[in-house]
């Protein structure tokens, strides 16, 4: 076995730009399937069967099948529907789908974490119900969401390299590209590797200072 | 809906369905031992323990899991370890499913009322004697709804080793559909049977609860109330 | 019996302990008393070494825990060598750590098999007899759950006898229990000390201290403020922290 990093230098340019898809793609599904979230969680628990059923069967198909699986039908079922996407917009389309479930869940905690009686306060004042949502209810599951909304948005980074299945040129995709040309599998693997850990690591420091702030916030709120 | 289609590829599928069930029981059969010494090493009092076994859990937890199959599929042969298809796809699942495995242990191990260890302690009950029989009695309720929804994202996650050239369930699925141009029909087969997996394991998981919580006495809701 | 000598414990930078010294002699009755936070149960554990103390001896039964003497050089002993020495010391707490998922039975039986080697026979008519002793003699198939606090803390006493220890350490043993259950709890101690048991106790049950102790320390900041027996340190304490501390307690008390 002779290691060469050595050819860091060559492959470098390659897998930087793979890196720069991975966190566009990343922050496309974040973007994309956090607020789709927050309609799953309110619908998921409505009062209206018609709203919630088709959402709770959803919910079981989408969190019981691979989430490959769920790429695969974005990206060969919808062209015969006739919806034919490029990649990139097909990996965020079935990343969203899946995420938005995921998100939904967590939501849907912090959701329930709200005394119902701030619901029946803001009826009382007489605001409307999208009013209360968005100034009442919401603000007040943050403390509870930040954390384990932090938490899955590292599944969405991680999960960023299935997209590679559909020939969309992100960093494990990027990796495999050069490692197939160069020989050199196990140095790229740990160059990308080293990437991911790093993205991971930001997240991270993003999680670790949402929980100091929930921890602050949702101590102050209560009484 | 083309049925006939369907039963023409029906034994590749059935094939794939095999491999895929073969290679979630291998690697949740692997990994959950490594998980438990794992979740021990991280308590340990000995660093030379913990700090290799933190190290292990926490990489492994932040890479992409597809990132471990390619390091077991192409970079091995580059140090002279040449595994087939299926055995590379076992090793990188296992070394990753371990590592979130332990992570689930640990939060069992650590949930148990640290009481208990002092009173374990004090009475002189040797290690692994007080794990046996009273840190692990307790530890496993709590650690096993998380293990199955893990168990659970195990099975999802075997569907990577299709793009490590396994003829697993998704592999056969995408085959039929690139040589028939008929999506729906095969990805809704795919999707059932990978449904009926997580069902099972899901009903597997309400059974164990329901057996655990008759054998610790607690009420139970539902159904299981009436059967009592 | 024990020797406790210049104890000094720290938790990183915390001082709990400083510089304790102890004597407790065979059959005697050994109050610690001091407000929470004092230190008095941390001394506790350091007596077991379910603390290790950072500096200081503790000798129980005239043998060194701890720490072995080999060839005339000193050396911190080892897991096993520690769990016999932990074998001879019981352990009674305040929140009774029961094995929730064995019965009282089990609960008593399970160290002297693991430990002591004995039969499952033998161990079970150890129990018995013990749980008998304890008032539970009826209650040898029921889990902790099923059992009041003051029951549960019987069981937990009877465990530690079970070990046939040379000394018992009680820390706060009656702090957890409803008003009402605290007495059936200080009963059984009672029997033990006229039984000639060696015991250390933590408590703050002044009442128990001054009847049944032979001696009683006062702890505050993590050091022994004033000692004696508790005709005088109860009655007419030496100093004012003693002093400020007892009116405190038999103002609440009252």
């Amino acid at each position: 076995m002779n290691l060469d990093f050595g050819i860091i230098a060559v492959v470098w340019p390659a897998l930087l730009q793979g890196s720069l898809v991975t966190i566009q793609l990343t922050l496309a599904v974040l973007v994309c399937a956090t607020p789709l979230a927050v309609l799953v969680a309110l619908g998921r628990d409505s009062r209206l069967p018609a709203v919630r059923l088709p959402l709770a069967v959803m919910s079981a198909i989408l969190r019981g099948i691979p989430p490959l699986l769920v790429l695969f039908i974005v990206f060969f079922g919808l062209p015969p529907a006739g919806l034919a996407l490029d990649p990139f917009p097909s990996a965020v389309l079935a990343m969203t789908c899946y995420m938005a479930f995921y998100f939904g869940e967590v939501f849907r905690g912090g959701l329930q974490s709200v005394p119902p009686d701030q619901w029946r306060a803001a009826d009382a004042l007489g605001l409307k119900r999208s009013r209360t949502v968005v100034r009442i209810i919401l603000p007040q599951t943050l403390p509870a969401v930040l954390p384990p909304y932090i938490s899955h948005a590292t599944e969405v980074l991680k999960g960023t390299a299935l997209a590679t299945a559909v020939a969309v040129p992100e960093l494990t995709s990027a990796a495999r590209q050069v490692f197939v040309v160069t020989f050199r599998p196990f140095e790229v693997l740990m160059v990308a590797a080293v990437i991911y850990a790093v993205l991971d690591g930001i997240l991270l420091a993003l999680q670790h200072a949402g929980e100091r702030w929930a921890a602050r916030t949702g101590t102050s709120t209560r009484y | 809906m083309r049925i006939d289609l369907l039963m023409d590829y029906w034994p590749a599928i059935w094939n794939g369905f095999l491999i895929t069930v073969l290679l979630s029981f291998v690697v949740l059969a692997l990994s959950t031992p490594i998980a438990f010494f794992l979740a021990l090493a991280r308590q340990s009092q000995f660093a030379m323990l913990r700090w290799p076994a933190t190290v292990y859990v926490n990489v492994f937890r932040a890479l992409p899991v597809l990132i471990v199959l390619y390091f077991a599929f192409y970079a091995l042969p580059q140090f002279g370890m040449s595994l087939s298809a299926f055995q590379a796809a076992t090793a990188g699942l296992v070394i990753a499913s371990s590592a979130y495995l332990a992570e689930d242990i640990r939060a069992g191990l650590a949930a148990v009322d640290p009481g208990q260890r002092q009173a374990a302690t004090a009475l002189g009950i040797p290690y692994w004697r007080a794990l046996r029989r009273i840190y692990l009695p307790q530890a496993i309720p709590i650690s096993l709804p998380p293990y199955i929804t893990r168990a659970i994202i195990i099975v999802k996650g075997t569907a990577l080793a299709s793009l490590v050239a396994v003829n697993d369930l998704t592999a056969e699925a995408v085959r039929a559909i690139s040589i028939t141009y008929r999506p729906y029909e095969f990805l809704a087969v795919a999707a059932a049977l990978y449904l009926l997996i997580n069902a099972l394991l899901a009903v597997l998981q309400s059974l164990a609860e329901r057996r655990i919580a008759l054998k610790h006495g607690r009420v139970v809701a539902g159904p299981a109330t009436v059967v009592q | 019996m024990v020797e406790v000598r210049n104890l000094k414990k720290q938790f990183g930078s915390l001082v709990a302990v400083e510089d304790v010294s102890l004597s407790v002699k065979a059959g005697e009755v050994f109050a610690i008393i001091g407000a929470s936070g004092s230190g008095k149960s941390t001394i506790l554990k350091c007596i077991n070494f379910l603390e290790p103390p950072t500096a200081g001896e503790i000798w129980v039964d005239g043998r060194r825990v701890g720490v072995v003497q080999t060839g005339g050089r000193l050396r911190p002993a080892r897991a096993s060598e520690l769990r016999l020495s932990r074998a001879e010391i019981g352990m009674v707490f305040q929140n009774f750590n029961l094995f929730p998922h064995f019965t009282a039975l089990q609960n008593v039986i399970e160290a002297p098999m693991a430990v002591r080697g004995l039969s499952r026979r033998d161990a079970v008519d150890l129990a018995k007899e013990l749980l008998d002793r304890v008032g539970l003699g009826d209650k040898f198939d029921e889990h902790p759950r099923r059992l009041s606090g003051g029951q549960q803390q019987r069981v937990a006493i009877a465990r530690a006898l079970a070990m046939r220890p040379k000394v018992m350490l009680m820390d706060e043993v009656t702090s957890a229990l409803d008003p009402e259950l605290v007495e059936e709890v200080l009963g059984v101690m009672k029997t033990l000390a006229r039984d000639g048991m060696t015991m250390l106790v933590v408590t703050h049950e002044m009442a128990f201290a001054r009847d049944v102790a032979n001696s009683v320390v006062f702890v505050d900041g993590g050091r022994v403020v004033e000692q004696g027996p508790p005709s005088e340190l109860l009655r007419a304490p030496q100093e004012a922290r003693t002093k400020a501390f007892l009116q405190r307690i038999l103002r609440t008390d009252a």
